[in-house]
């Protein structure tokens, strides 16, 4: 135990008076402040923008004078994604998921308004945010700081002497890992400390219920990614012969996983599962709506068995003498009826998404960098999980509206009546304001358990592999 | 104190070191001679279990270094032909250092007296060793035997490169540890040290110890004459 | 030939062919290579199926309206579709134009935006606004992470198998022993590494060359007029990149340092140039000129006249676009035929002149940004390189901001074309169907110049890097 403290220590001061650790040290500390700061200032901007006309498109829709509901119901209303706090440490999708919803009786409108496309091309190179920093270029940091960790020792021939005080090879091998984990923890500590500041002023009142066991969740999954890095560059020092090898091994591995790796499997899942176009996706959900799911069944064929039936139900003989004005009864069946033909049709698209997303599941148990990409965006409420619950809550929204609508003018209008009927601000009202709730933890790790396992696996993998070399290790070969 | 049993070493078809039988008791200091590859250096590495042995045992103290691999490293103290430290360290954080590392603590003084005893310049004690001469830093690895109050030193060529004078120095701090009834067994090419200094004295060749005696009993003469015949054969 | 650099270049051949990881690490690039070729090719062959189809069913459309013409009418439903076809009021709204903005042969290569922006758009003569805004299906995942193209190959992975080539250019023969062998002989230490960076130049650029003109060959044509100075361009581009990163290993090596720091300082600047500086220009931006399309949301409402039965009101929307174009303005009787149609045409179309402004502000903005992070292009040649590229092959940004102008004017194309005849009461004839409006898009003049200026800043990045080593090297040595 004192022996690993000793090791630790020195290994510390020694890394300290590296002057090319140092320099890259701070500019990691400087990038990852700026990150946050920028970060911060666009989640307060887009905020405020969100709210602001959240609310000012809340006003223009109970404002919207006595009209006839059915042209209240196309008059509609828009719904914002409100930023997760979380989303100033990881925007993820954000850029590329739509933003604003509007809300229309017939028609979803949906990726409306990706952020992206404000933007100059150059946002396809990637934002600088917190995650960026995190997975991509403090790896490099560890790279460099311990790729020399065994190799140095080997070539100027220090190994032999530490040997020879009889220090075993595991303690040396964990004395430099959790040397090395002391240092990014010194380095990383003024961000956590910056994070945790800004995610509480910047906390709003709709902000995530559980907001505190995601950062927390947040630093776990960074802190195992890191440490895998760690003790992986660490092994490889130990196993090479030259610290050129060491580095040429692990640069190449760092493009691997980081750089190639993410970007040929999501290509890959983009050419193996296609996508229709938009044009196709609306023709099928017109020709739905027309002709009925099957083909079969035109609109005309449905509004007659309808009528047919309620002629039945209420034992009448002409809509005229139905309690309630058949014109609305039937508006909101036809709505009911493409909601059918919508989620039949937006669920095989999602089902793509899902099949799609799925190989970079998959693709995280050989590569960590993914698991922890994607569990970050989870917990930040910046993937793609969170962005379809927000859509399916934002469509059940606009259902509730679009049948309130629908059956205040089957209640309160009469037959053949349109624009002699007009419901007003009481009628606005008793649609609620929407609010998202996003998703729960729990909810959230069910959905990316391949990702968790991956850590798992990893973790204790290395664990394994580093005692293992370590007990076979000998200072010469031989 | 050291104890070598049909020590045997072989790579592959090539025999390193051929059943040596060698033993080096309190206050002796037994050298070994011989051209490159006879196996010194192999015999050296045996005893700090740095490599397996195919055949045979190396024992310090009775105890097996294979089996007691971490008891016998707490007896031994070693320095190599060319000692590297960390060169980012001063030599009293190197001592420091290796000294934390056995288990020993010493007070910051009593390093820097150790270190000025093992004849380090005062003005370099504090100085980072990138800076160190080879001298310089064979002496913060005998101050480091010293304070681990190693009763067994392991020595290869640790004077091969060293100038005259430094030279000199370093076996009179053998000669010191000696006194203390430290075993030494050092590998050298220097036939002049090793009759110089050495109490005991063999000569390697082709894996084999072929010659071995005291060295009070040969004349440095001799002992030159007698070497450059082996070599010759 | 000078004897010597004979024997280097003859040894360094050598010492190439027996390292099998270099040899290893060719072919992988040109798998990835083959790879990006097909992928882009099949992104891009995707949207041309789409616009094929697309541009099938505008065919159907208005050959089943002309087709309307000449038939005796029998059915009701034959009927219903003359009237769509010949009456203004009825075609306004439901005669759909197909605005395409095909791809470019090249576009395979480097598809640059158009995975992002729509490259076709249905409009009618509605409000334009209202039509704008839709998106292409995408995951967002996918444009996320981007494309995998050629273009991605060449600036991406290129330079990372320049850096593991030559990071020790020097350092290796220090580390060897060599060093002290070569310099005594009568060739000077900066010549041997010139000769080598150049056979590796050679090389490595070779394989560039053989991997592109593959791409160019199977996506179009090279020797096609309209294909020949995209492919010349692409090729300098290429060559010019690939000096710039060369000449930044000479840089390096010029410091004579150890290997590790080579290849740290050369992998750092790597990240420097392709992450950390877009990174940062983006954030910059960001805050410098702050934007939210969501502001441009309330466009896409489809709002109606209040109460169409309320003639009053209807016959003021219609003077309040009538003021606007007076050129469509006549009797008060003509607009008493059709003045539903006609209220409800006005509508729309003054809401997108009264948005327009917003819409402008926008574009506006969107305009500021991308001038000025293009002003600091240079600051990285690989920023400047997928322009480069993205520009060759038509699917940069300005292509698509261009295509949204020309998608406002052919707007107003259309709505000239219906409203002329709405607002006259004049029925559309067959022989009208002649000289529909036909989408258009102008040639930009300054494209080729904007490709020069672009690699003009990446040789001279080249030249400054490498005149730079050449200075470190000449002093002590």
């Amino acid at each position: 135990m004192q022996q690993l403290l000793i090791i630790i220590k020195k290994e510390i001061i020694i890394a300290l008076r590296e002057k090319l650790v140092l320099v890259l040290g701070g500019i990691m500390v400087l990038l990852l402040g700026i990150a946050l700061y920028a970060g911060f200032l666009s989640y307060q901007q887009q905020q405020t923008i969100i709210t602001q006309k959240q609310a000012e498109k809340r006003e223009e829709w109970l404002h919207q004078g006595d009209k006839h509901p059915h042209i209240a119901a196309h008059y509609g209303t828009f719904v914002f994604k409100p930023k997760t706090v979380l989303s100033l440490f990881d925007f993820g999708l954000d850029a590329f998921t739509g933003t604003s919803i509007y809300l229309e009786a017939h028609h979803q409108h949906e990726f409306m308004f990706r952020p992206a496309q404000d933007h100059s091309s150059m946002i396809r190179f990637g934002e600088l945010s917190a995650t960026l920093v995190l997975k991509v270029l403090i790896p490099l940091l560890i790279i460099f700081l311990s790729f020399n960790a065994y190799t140095r020792e080997r070539e100027s021939g220090t190994l032999k002497l530490l040997i020879s005080q009889g220090i075993s090879f595991g303690t040396l091998s964990w004395g430099k890992i959790l040397a090395y984990c002391t240092i990014l923890t010194i380095i990383l500590s003024p961000f956590l400390i910056g994070l945790l500041l800004f995610s509480w002023v910047g906390n709003p009142s709709q902000a995530m219920p559980d907001e505190t066991l995601r950062l927390v969740l947040l630093t776990l999954a960074y802190g195992v990614y890191l440490f895998l890095f760690i003790s992986f560059s660490v092994w490889v020092s130990l196993r090479s012969s030259t610290g050129r090898n060491a580095l040429l091994i692990l640069l190449s591995s760092w493009i691997f996983l980081t750089i190639l790796m993410p970007k040929t499997v999501v290509n890959l899942s983009k050419s193996l599962y296609t996508l229709p176009s938009m044009r196709e996706f609306k023709e099928a959900i017109e020709q739905g709506k027309v002709y009925g799911l099957d083909g079969k069944t035109p609109r005309s064929e449905r509004i007659a068995s309808l009528e047919k039936r309620l002629l039945e139900e209420y034992k009448v003989d002409s809509v005229h003498q139905l309690p309630f004005n058949f014109e609305g009864v039937k508006m909101q069946d036809g709505e009911e009826y493409t909601h059918k033909v919508y989620d039949h049709h937006f669920g095989k698209i999602k089902e793509t998404f899902h099949r799609q997303n799925r190989l970079s599941s998959f693709a995280s148990l050989i590569n960590p960098f993914l698991s922890v990409q994607n569990l970050s965006m989870a917990f930040s409420g910046t993937d793609m999980y969170t962005f379809l619950h927000f859509e399916e809550q934002v469509e059940t929204y606009r259902r509730e509206m679009i049948r309130k609508m629908n059956n205040d003018m089957a209640e309160n209008s009469k037959y053949g009546e349109f624009f002699e009927y007009a419901a007003g601000r009481d009628l606005w009202e008793e649609l609620e304001d929407f609010s998202y709730q996003p998703p729960t933890v729990g909810e959230l790790l069910q959905q990316y358990r391949l990702e968790l396992a991956s850590l798992f696996i990893w973790t204790a993998l290395f664990l394994l592999l580093i005692n293992y070399t370590n007990r076979k290790m000998k200072p010469l070969h031989g | 104190m050291l104890q070598a049993t049909n020590l045997t070493k072989k790579y592959g078809n090539f025999t390193a070191l051929n059943s040596l039988n060698l033993s080096v008791n309190e206050g002796e200091i037994f050298c070994l001679l011989g051209a490159n590859g006879a196996g010194k250096s192999t015999t050296i590495n045996l005893f700090l279990n740095f490599i397996e042995p195919t055949d045979g045992t190396a024992s310090i103290q009775s105890m097996d270094v294979t089996k007691h691999a971490k008891e016998t490293k707490q007896m031994l103290s070693y320095i190599p032909e060319n000692l590297m430290l960390y060169p980012n360290l001063t030599g009293l954080e190197n001592l420091d250092f290796f000294c934390g590392l056995g288990g020993k603590s010493y007070e910051k003084e009593q390093l820097v007296e150790l270190l000025q005893q093992s004849g380090l310049q005062p003005d370099f004690i504090h100085k980072r060793v990138g800076k160190y001469s080879k001298g310089m830093r064979q002496k913060v690895g005998i101050a480091l035997a010293r304070a681990r109050q190693a009763s067994v030193l392991l020595l290869d060529e640790p004077t091969s490169g060293l100038d005259p004078k430094a030279s000199n120095e370093f076996s009179e701090l053998l000669l010191d540890m000696k006194e203390k009834g430290v075993a030494t067994l050092m590998a050298t090419h220097d036939l002049f040290r090793a009759k110089d200094t050495g109490t005991h004295i063999g000569i390697m060749k082709e894996g084999e110890l072929i010659e071995q005696f005291a060295s009070a009993d040969v004349s440095f003469q001799d002992l030159e004459k007698l070497y450059l015949k082996h070599m010759h054969n | 030939m000078d004897k010597s650099i004979k024997t280097l270049l003859r040894y360094e051949w050598t010492s190439f062919v027996r390292n099998k990881f270099q040899l290893f690490m060719l072919a992988v690039i040109m798998l990835f290579g083959v790879y990006a070729i097909y992928s882009g090719q099949s992104e891009i062959n995707a949207q041309r199926k789409t616009i094929q189809a697309v541009t099938q069913i505008e065919q159907e459309e208005f050959s089943q309206y002309q087709a309307s013409f000449d038939e005796e009418l029998r059915s009701l439903e034959e009927e219903e579709l003359h009237d769509i076809a010949s009456r203004p009021s009825f075609a306004w709204f439901r005669h759909g134009y197909h605005a395409i903005i095909p791809p470019h042969d090249y576009a395979a290569l480097a598809i640059g935006q158009r995975d992002l922006f729509r490259y076709y758009y249905r409009l009618t003569g509605m409000s334009l606004h209202y039509q704008l805004f839709e998106n292409e299906l995408a995951n967002p995942v996918n444009l996320m992470v981007g494309n995998f193209d050629l273009s991605f190959v060449l600036v991406y992975l290129f330079p990372l198998l320049i850096i593991a080539f030559c990071y020790g250019l020097y350092s290796s023969e220090k580390e060897n022993g060599t060093l002290a062998l070569l310099q005594i002989q009568a060739v000077s230490i900066r010549r041997i590494i010139l000769v080598r960076l150049v056979f590796y130049f050679a090389i490595i650029t070779s394989l560039a060359m053989l991997i592109s003109w593959l791409g160019l060959i199977t996506s179009g044509p090279p020797f096609k007029t309209e294909n020949l100075v995209p492919a010349m361009a692409w090729t300098a581009g290429v060559l010019a990149y690939f000096s710039f990163w060369f000449a930044l290993m000479f840089l390096i090596a010029s410091l004579r340092k150890s290997s590790s720091f080579n290849a740290i300082t050369a992998i750092a600047c790597w990240l420097l140039f392709l992450i950390v500086i877009p990174a940062i220009l983006n954030v910059v931006v960001t805050t410098k000129y702050p934007l939210s399309s969501t502001a441009l949301a309330g466009l896409t409402r489809r709002t109606g006249l209040e109460d169409e039965n309320d003639e009053a009101e209807v016959r003021e929307v219609i003077m309040e676009y009538l003021a606007h174009k007076p050129q469509l303005a006549g009797s008060d009787s003509l607009i008493n035929d059709n003045m539903m149609a006609k209220g409800y045409a006005a509508f729309t179309s003054l809401k997108d002149i009264n948005s327009q402004k917003l819409v402008d502000q926008y574009n506006e903005q969107v305009a500021n940004r991308t001038s000025w992070t293009s002003r600091y292009h240079w600051l990285s040649p690989a920023v400047n390189m997928q322009e480069v590229l993205a520009q060759i092959a038509e699917t940069d940004l300005h292509t698509f901001l261009r295509f949204q102008d020309a998608l406002a004017d052919f707007h107003g194309d259309i709505t000239d074309f219906y409203f002329s005849r709405l607002f006259w009461n004049r029925p559309i004839l067959l022989e009208d169907y002649h000289n529909r409006p036909v989408f258009q898009m102008t040639e930009t003049s300054n494209r080729w110049s904007s490709v020069g200026l672009g690699l003009g800043k990446i040789l001279l990045a080249a030249a400054l890097t490498f005149f730079l080593g050449f200075y470190l090297f000449m002093i002590d040595v």
